[in-house]
């Protein structure tokens, strides 16, 4: 049987500076806990939710231009809220899909999204703050406002996410039934639309005191013949910042049979073996190059 | 009779136990109705046609483990007479995990599709929740079957602690000092009304999840050996 290109694999890492990324729930008045895994270890890794990064995909794609589908109210009182429901329309209907629970319609997502997981453990830091906004005003009673203490916890280290675009899927299938699917031309368009928000990608919580830049720094990206992420749990980082480049060139040859084209590329601010991978804009460029490439009449 | 093996590694994965509501726990394996959801988005099926694909003819066998658990915390939006309002639930995810599943059949074309299916899924892969990603590292076909005696990390259909308790003696185990009970009664077939239509549950059946820190040994359940790892089949 021919196998056939049909999605392109990215496993990305992100370096966070010093940031509270992803809030989970409070145990503790005054503590702003970040999102953690627990190992059998005890050790707590902290991580960003799949959700996160969607939100955080989709608000990029509405700051680069694209009109973003809204909230509708469900056709039936016990079904929850939609979308527009409208994949031709909105970018975000077309890459991250739809569930109609009353109208039992449904988009899978063409674009999947896994979380943001560190690399390196929480060590248990906290940045103390204090919110003086009442200071100097006085309550009805006549009573000086109190300034509020609080801490949020805070991480620094490498994350580690994937995303996988199944190309084949983009901008036809579900919820195209009725008007057809989108022209090779547009369905470029979404996916290079969807790349440059991935390569710009920002958190959207906590930026105020914390700016925090999840934006790729390395990808391991493949254009495959097989929808499988095949370097999902194979990015490492060494001792020196350095990544495990020979495995992952040793991951695309046990998958060769798969595989059109790979691309390793970093930023050489970043990485000590950056002189052993391509530039993070020849890899981006060289992606871009797959999605023409798919899509091409 | 062949049985396909498949190896699935993921980074994040969430198999939820349908008796939780506001806390959507997980139970530590996939259970039946998780892989057959994955195999038949493997085949690009609908979820009616999947449990229709695998309604006679199959054995299955799950057998894994994971490195780390959170509670996720979900924030979503509800509608309340006229106004839109947020709500928050809690979902328990595990990390890092590593699974075999296989299938056996009699009829070996059928072996034969669902591994090509799994090698070059219509759909992409994931465990659980839709961004859960499943890599599938190797799959393999073979036709020799044992008595598995060891049982760790794994689904046995039935429950165990009663096979234990009537036979004890013979028997070396260790189940974990846990609230979380070791066997389910989980849902295996269902009536839908369309394709991605409403599903009813129409046949429950109990199954016993051998998970962390828990192992049976000298109680003979048919499977395979695999990676010298033991996966007992079960039926649905």
């Amino acid at each position: 049987m021919e196998l056939k290109t049909n999605s392109i694999t990215i496993t990305y890492l992100s370096k966070v500076s010093f940031a509270s990324l992803n809030g989970a729930d409070k145990e503790v008045d005054n503590i702003n806990p970040i999102k953690k895994v627990t190992l059998a270890n005890e050790e707590q890794l902290p991580y960003v939710s799949s959700q996160a990064i969607r939100r955080a995909l989709r608000d990029q794609l509405g700051s680069s231009g694209w009109p973003l589908s809204k909230i509708e109210p469900p056709k039936s009182p016990k079904a929850p809220v939609v979308t527009s429901l409208d994949p031709k329309e909105f970018i975000d209907d077309d890459l991250f899909g739809f569930m109609d629970a009353s109208g039992r319609t449904n988009r899978t997502s063409p674009v999947r999204v896994e979380g943001l997981l560190s690399l390196s453990p929480y060590k248990g830091d906290l940045d103390y703050g204090t919110n003086f906004m009442g200071e100097g005003i006085l309550t009805k009673e006549g009573k000086r406002v109190e300034p509020n203490i609080f801490e949020t916890e805070i991480h620094s280290g490498f994350y580690k996410g994937t995303i996988l675009i199944e190309l084949d899927r983009i901008g036809s299938g579900q919820g195209f039934e009725e008007d057809g699917e989108l022209a090779p031309e547009e369905k470029t368009k979404r996916v290079l639309g969807f790349l440059d928000a991935f390569q710009n990608l920002w958190s959207s919580g906590r930026q105020t005191r914390f700016l925090a830049d999840i934006s790729p720094k390395f990808v391991a990206a493949a254009y495959m013949k097989a929808k499988n992420p095949i370097f999902l749990e194979s990015v490492q980082i060494a001792d020196g910042n350095k990544v495990n480049l020979d495995q992952l060139k040793q991951v695309a040859k046990d998958y060769d049979r798969f595989v059109e084209d790979y691309t390793l590329a970093g930023q050489s601010a970043i990485f000590q073996n950056s002189d052993e991978m391509n530039s993070l804009s020849e890899g981006f460029d060289k992606i871009r190059s797959w999605v023409h490439e798919h899509y091409k009449a | 009779m062949q049985c396909l093996i498949v190896e699935l590694a993921c980074q994040s994965c969430s198999f939820r136990n349908p008796e939780f509501q506001n806390f959507h726990k997980s139970y530590e394996l996939p259970p039946p109705t998780t892989i057959i959801g994955l195999a038949g988005a493997a085949l690009g099926l609908s979820p009616k046609e999947s449990q229709d694909y695998f309604d006679v003819d199959f054995e299955f066998g799950i057998n894994g483990s994971y490195q780390g658990k959170s509670n996720d915390l979900w924030k979503y939006q509800k509608l309340k007479g006229k106004e839109y309002i947020s709500d928050i639930l809690t979902r328990e995810i595990l990390f890092e995990g590593h699974f075999y599943i296989a299938f056996a059949s009699e009829i070996s074309s059928k072996i034969k599709e669902l591994q090509e299916a799994l090698e070059q899924p219509v759909f992409a892969l994931t465990l659980g929740n839709s961004d859960g990603m499943a890599k599938v590292v190797k799959t393999s076909i073979t036709s020799e079957f044992i008595e598995c005696t060891e049982l760790r990390n794994c689904l046995v259909e039935g429950n165990v602690m009663e096979e234990i308790l009537d036979q004890p003696t013979g028997l070396e185990f260790s189940l974990r000092d846990s609230v979380d009970p070791l066997s389910y009664e989980i849902p295996v077939a269902f009536h839908y009304d369309s394709n991605y239509g409403i599903r009813k549950v129409v046949k429950r059946k109990e199954f016993s999840f051998i998970g962390e820190e828990a192992y049976i040994k000298g109680l003979a359940k048919r499977g395979i050996k695999y990676n010298d790892i033991q996966i007992p089949f079960f039926k649905l």
